[in-house]
This record gives structure tokens, C-alpha cells and sequence, in this order.
């Protein structure tokens, strides 16, 4: 009995201190998602109009051409990004990993696009890879390579051009997380490994990479999201151009809900969205029991 | 546990409903002004068009001195998110720019603004000076809106790089062809020292302006104009007369730093150019003499046309004082001083009074340039765009991704404009 009044009186505290943020996560999440999803199955024109037309959305959706563009556009963006941007961080945390006078300054090097203005990026990467007056096809045409990539002009190269700058973005993110795992890997391992016969390789192989799985698995986890996600370098680079080559869900939706202002619809597509990335989550977290090692 | 996470969800719930039953409560109420009482209406309003708007209000204000104002601040850029998210959520805004038919359509498509022909009947209003434009607002039959000020598209060029080249000076009412012949012997050098012989701003209408000569709007049965259009601007750039189309979209290139930098023959732009050149070459960023002409033609098309955009101005349709407001915006949209207001700027507007136009040339007098200015009033405009809903779509999305595919050679005009047919028919519902 006076057990059960403490338990309850602990309980009354600790939910108190929790209301803030319950609050705020029911008040701009919890509602504005259930929203959105109870939209997706209306015709709602963000105003009067917001009838019930079950699955019409979703069926509207598999139908349309642009929504299979970018649903592709998408997957062939966030299956090339994150393998090659958290594969180039691995070695540039291993290479700064070896210390050195400036490693200070090189992380902040390559951390540093991470936190600059997606905008500022766009603009300079635009000019870095401008058809004719860029100096990367200058550079190019010195070389002599013809015909010279056309970058984000041509629907051949435009979706690749923006993965290049995806990785060069957001590399100093994966690296630091990696970074971070590498120096929490106690010495002794090293030096064990070492009396044993390890060379340098296979100690990399055999205790350095088998103890970075989890900065891994959650540098790809969140790698994942954020690229199915994407939307201001889309948005600051080529507006889902030329034609729709570089078009992704999220812009499609931007396009659906703010310049057409169908709102069911465009919450349909968020729906879809979020259903793919929970399933590709959960994929991982599955998956992880085979590959992940935890110490 | 669950139990309080569910009565607080439901808490939330009852409360969210609460709040928009007290929003509709509100729009309820309202519209009961009596006579001779104080009015206030609320306006939106940005830093252009800032100056004019307190004038005119000002103007209105001495014949109705009971009517107060009320500003709501925004910015013309997020314009077209911004009054929609207000209007729908229920915010009080009377009298309202809808900047063009696009944001005027799909206004009121959802039933954000209020109709007008009852109160222009009752009112007896004569809408006739707006020509065909006033026709071009009907939406279903019924009007939401008044054209008041228009632009209106001219062919700039830059005299010192004609007088340089020995090429005589385009001329009014030049067809195409003939324009892009002369284009052509002004086009020199490469390089660093390249002459250009014509920028054309990365905006649809740049391109699709010859069709809309004719007549002809992308919602047609007909688009085969759109066609001939789309090739005359690529074959621009590919005799390296015109800066490439994506050159100018990866640089970022606005029509004014191009022009200004002395290099670019001829940029066809709106009127509203004129004031910008203004202020350059006040400020020394313009160093050459600079006139307007007529932006050529197809053939069989009468001299001086050219195409531009009126937004309709109009009238929330939950504004709580819509007879105040009518007559604010017959004063705008209408009214002789309201012209005057405008020609002084340097603008165009529908009411045309012979002052407002003596107004508008003293004020080009004063300034020097363009000489040619008178042409301004002798245009024949065809609206860029109809007010049709998700026109922004048809043209900026639809329009425009199909057509940069042939400006980026990847497609055929005939594959270009297959395209655009089928996406009409597939996307729009």
C-alpha cells in the first residue's frame, strides 16, 4: 500500500517533469503528423474543399509519371550518396586519425561544409561546374576530354553532379561520428593484436573496422533518412532539373503542397515517404544483428 | 500511463477544435460597417510598391476621410505562399494584389476572393476601359478581381554597341526573322571580349512571348506556336547570338547584370526595366546610351504587339467591410489620380488620362531615356498567362521542364511539345 503510494507519487513527478516536452511533441508533431495523414486520404485544397476519397490519393500517386521519376531519382540518390560519403570518411578518419600537428585543422576543414549555407554552396558549386566557364571543364578541355560533361545542365550528369556535392557536404559529418569511434578504441586491442602477429592491415581489418561497426551502422542509418529527405540542395542547385532529372520526393511534394497547394495529395506523398523510410530503418535494424558488433 | 496520454491527446483534440470553431465564429461576424462610421482595411504590402500605395491611400483618404488602413508587411518573393496561408487560415485582409493570374486563379478557385460582379453592378461600373483584360478575369463566368496596373514587354538595346559595330539601330515593328538577322551582325569577338547579341532572361515566358503574340495560351488545343517559339530560342543560341540558356542558369545571371555589363546588343523585358535603368545609370553602374522598340513580331502579327501581366486586384472574400473595399478598389483600379500615381513612377496602369500620360513622359524627359517612350501606350498586350487554376504548374513545371530538355538537346521540339501534351492531359487532375 505505502509502496504503491511512492510508486505513484514517483510517477506523478516524473511525468511533470516530462509534460514540457510531451506538450510541445503532441502540440508540433504528434498532431501535425496525424493530421497530415488523416489529409492524405481527402481531396483537401488547403482551404474549404476536403472531401473523403479513401485511397484516391495513393492510387493517383502509382500512376503519375513524376512521382516514379522521383521515387527513382531518390533511391539512385540516397544508394550512391551515403555508401560513398560514409566510405570517404572512414579513410579520412583514419588518415587523421594518426595524428599530426594540424589534425585540429583539417577536421575543421572537412567538417566545415557541413555547417555552411546550403544556399552559398549551391551558387559556388554552380560556378565550379559551369559548362563552359567553370574551371573544372577547363580544366577538362585542357585535358582534352570531349565531349565535356555538361554537370547540372544535361539530365545525364545533373543527378550525379549533385551527389558529388552531397559527399562533399556532408563527409565531415560521417567523419567526425567515425573519428569519434576510432579514438574510443582502447589501445591495449592494438597492442594485443600486435603480440599475436597482427600486421598494420589486418589489425585495421580484424579490430579497427570489427569496432567501428556501430559508428556505421549509425552514420548509414541516419545517412539514409537525411538523403531521403533531401530537399534544399535539390532545391538551391536545379530545381528538380533539367526536366525532371534530379527531381526527388521531397521536392515533388514541395512542388505538390506549396505551389499547387494540393494538400491531400502532397500529405499522401509525405505518408508514402515516411512509410519507406521506416521500412528501410527497420531493414537495417534487422540486418545490423549480422554485421554490427558491439564491445 | 495511458490513460493520461490518452485524456491529454484528447485534451489537445477538444482544444484544437475549439480553436477553429472560435476562428469560423469569427468570420461570422462582421461585415455590418454603418454609415459614417471609422473603417479600417488592411492591406498587404512590401517595400516596391510601398511609396505608391501610401500616395494613393493618401489620395483616397481626402474623399473618405473615414477610412483607415492597416498594413500587413510581407515580402514579394514568398508572396504567393504567404497570402494563401493567410487568407485560408482565416487572417482579415481586404483589398489585395494578387500580382498575377496565377496567384489570382487559384485565389479564387478555392473561393479566397469575393466575387465582384454583383457589387460592379450595383455600383454601375463601367469596366469597359480595361479592354479584353477585364474579360481575362472571369473565372467560370464570374469576376473576383480589377486589372489595374499592367507591364508591358519592349525590346531594350544598348545604343554604344550598335554605334560600335556600325549596325543600324533596331527599328519598331521588325518581325522576328528580321530581328534575328540583325542580332547576328551585332554578335562579335568570343571570349572575354564577346558580344552579345541578345540575353533572354531563364524565364518561360522568355521563350514562349513569340506565341503569345499570336494569340496563343498554353492552355490551347493548339500549341504548335509554342513549338515555333521554343526553336527560335535555341536556334539563338546555337548560332552563338544569345547567351546559352543553361549558361545563364548555372551562372545565375539576371537580366540586369547582363545588361549593364555593356556586352549584351538587345534584352526583351518588361517596362518596369525602364525605372531600373533609372536608377543604374544614376548610380554609374550604366555607361551607354540605351532606347527601347517594339518587341518584334511573327509574321502577319500587328506592329506593337507584345505580351505582359495585370494582376487583378481584389477583394478577400471574408473581409468584413467588402462595400468599403469595393470602392477602394475602383479607386485604384479606375480612378484619374490613381493613373497619375502610376505614370509619375514610371508605370503602366489601364486608366489612361491624357495627364497621367503627359505625366509619364515629363517624367522620361527628365530622365533622358528612352527616347522612343511614347511607344508604351500604342501596345497591344496580350496577357502572358490566362487566369486559369494551376496555370503556374501548366507554365513554370509542365512548360518548362520540357522545353529545357530541347534547349538542353535532349529532346526534339516535336518530342518536346508530345510531351507537354501528354503531361496536360495525365498531370492536371
Amino acid at each position: 500500500m505505502a509502496a504503491n503510494a511512492t510508486l505513484r507519487q514517483t510517477r506523478i513527478t516524473a511525468y511533470t517533469f516530462l509534460l514540457p516536452n510531451l506538450v510541445g511533441f503532441l502540440v508540433f508533431i504528434a498532431l501535425p503528423v496525424l493530421f497530415s495523414f488523416t489529409m492524405s486520404f481527402t481531396n483537401w485544397d488547403g482551404h474549404l474543399r476536403r472531401d473523403f476519397i479513401g485511397f484516391g490519393n495513393y492510387v493517383r500517386m502509382f500512376g503519375n509519371e513524376t512521382f516514379r521519376i522521383s521515387l527513382a531519382n531518390t533511391l539512385v540518390y540516397t544508394f550512391f550518396s551515403v555508401p560513398v560519403s560514409v566510405g570517404i570518411a572512414i579513410l579520412l578518419a583514419v588518415i587523421l586519425n594518426y595524428g599530426g600537428k594540424m589534425i585540429t585543422a583539417y577536421r575543421l576543414f572537412i567538417f566545415l561544409p557541413y555547417v555552411s549555407s546550403t544556399i552559398a554552396i549551391a551558387a559556388v558549386w554552380n560556378l565550379i561546374l559551369h559548362p563552359s566557364l567553370g574551371p573544372v571543364n577547363n580544366f577538362l578541355f585542357r585535358l582534352g576530354v570531349d565531349p565535356l560533361p555538361r554537370w547540372f545542365s544535361s539530365s545525364q550528369w545533373a543527378l550525379f553532379s549533385v551527389i558529388i556535392v552531397t559527399v562533399w557536404k556532408n563527409v565531415g559529418y560521417y567523419m567526425v561520428i567515425i573519428l569519434a569511434a576510432l579514438q574510443g578504441i582502447p589501445s591495449s586491442l592494438y597492442e594485443c593484436a600486435e603480440i599475436d602477429g597482427a600486421g598494420p592491415l589486418q589489425r585495421f581489418v580484424h579490430v579497427t573496422i570489427p569496432l567501428l561497426t556501430p559508428a556505421i551502422f549509425f552514420a548509414v542509418v541516419i545517412g539514409i533518412i537525411q538523403s531521403f529527405k533531401v530537399f534544399d540542395l535539390i532545391f538551391a542547385l536545379t530545381e528538380g532539373g533539367p526536366g525532371r532529372a534530379t527531381n526527388v520526393l521531397a521536392y515533388t511534394i514541395y512542388q505538390e503542397a506549396f505551389m499547387r497547394f494540393r494538400m491531400g495529395y502532397a500529405s499522401a506523398l509525405a505518408v508514402f515517404l515516411f512509410v519507406v523510410i521506416m521500412l528501410f530503418t527497420f531493414i537495417q535494424f534487422r540486418g545490423q544483428k549480422k554485421w554490427v558488433q558491439y564491445m | 500511463m495511458k490513460r493520461m496520454v490518452s485524456t491529454l491527446v484528447v485534451a489537445l483534440l477538444l482544444f484544437a477544435v475549439a480553436m477553429s470553431l472560435s476562428a469560423a465564429g469569427g468570420r461570422e461576424q462582421a461585415r455590418t460597417a454603418a454609415a459614417g462610421e471609422t473603417v479600417t482595411l488592411r492591406v498587404p504590402i512590401w517595400p516596391d510598391i510601398e511609396p505608391e500605395t501610401m500616395e494613393r491611400i493618401r489620395a483616397f483618404q481626402e474623399l473618405n476621410p473615414n477610412v483607415e488602413f492597416d498594413f500587413w508587411r510581407t515580402d514579394p518573393a514568398e508572396y504567393r505562399q504567404q497570402i494563401f496561408v493567410q487568407l485560408a487560415g482565416g487572417a482579415t485582409v481586404d483589398v489585395l494584389s494578387t500580382q498575377n493570374n496565377a496567384v489570382y486563379a487559384d485565389l479564387a478557385a478555392r473561393g479566397l476572393l469575393l466575387p465582384l460582379d454583383d457589387l460592379i453592378a450595383e455600383a454601375g461600373f463601367d469596366t469597359s476601359y480595361m479592354g479584353p483584360f477585364f474579360e481575362g478575369t472571369r473565372i467560370n463566368g464570374q469576376s473576383f478581381g480589377l486589372p489595374f496596373g499592367t507591364t508591358a514587354w519592349f525590346m531594350f538595346y544598348n545604343k554604344s554597341i550598335f554605334d560600335a559595330a556600325g549596325v543600324p539601330y533596331p527599328t519598331d515593328g521588325m518581325t522576328w526573322e528580321q530581328w534575328y538577322e540583325l542580332a547576328r551582325r551585332v554578335t562579335s569577338g568570343s571570349g572575354q571580349n564577346k558580344v552579345w547579341g541578345t540575353f533572354f532572361h531563364p524565364w518561360p515566358i522568355l521563350w514562349m512571348g513569340s506565341a503569345v503574340q499570336q494569340g496563343a495560351t498554353p492552355v490551347d488545343q493548339d500549341l504548335t506556336a509554342f513549338r515555333e517559339a521554343m526553336e527560335l530560342r535555341k536556334r539563338l543560341e546555337d548560332s552563338g547570338i544569345a547567351v546559352p540558356y543553361f549558361d545563364s542558369i548555372a551562372a545565375n545571371t539576371h537580366y540586369t547584370s547582363a545588361f549593364f555589363a555593356g556586352n549584351v546588343a538587345m534584352v526583351p523585358m518588361g517596362n518596369w526595366f525602364i525605372g531600373m535603368l533609372w536608377a543604374a545609370r544614376a548610380e554609374g553602374r550604366v555607361n551607354f546610351d540605351w532606347d527601347i522598340v517594339q518587341m518584334p513580331v511573327p509574321p502577319g502579327v500587328q506592329p506593337g504587339t507584345t505580351w505582359g501581366m495585370a494582376g487583378p486586384m481584389a477583394i478577400a472574400a471574408n473581409s468584413r467591410h467588402p462595400e468599403v473595399a469595393f470602392e477602394y478598389l475602383k479607386f485604384v483600379a479606375s480612378s484619374s489620380q490613381s493613373a497619375e500615381i502610376v505614370a509619375r513612377r514610371g508605370l503602366l496602369s489601364f486608366a489612361q488620362t491624357p495627364r497621367a500620360r503627359e505625366l509619364f513622359l515629363e517624367r522620361v524627359a527628365e530622365q533622358g531615356e528612352p527616347a522612343n517612350a511614347s511607344i508604351l501606350f500604342d501596345a497591344v498586350i496580350y496577357p502572358e498567362y490566362p487566369a486559369v487554376e494551376d496555370i503556374n504548374f501548366i507554365v513554370n513545371t509542365i512548360f518548362k521542364e520540357e522545353a529545357d530538355l530541347f534547349f538542353a538537346g535532349e529532346q526534339s521540339s516535336n518530342q518536346a511539345l508530345a510531351n507537354i501534351r501528354r503531361r496536360l492531359q495525365t498531370e492536371l487532375d
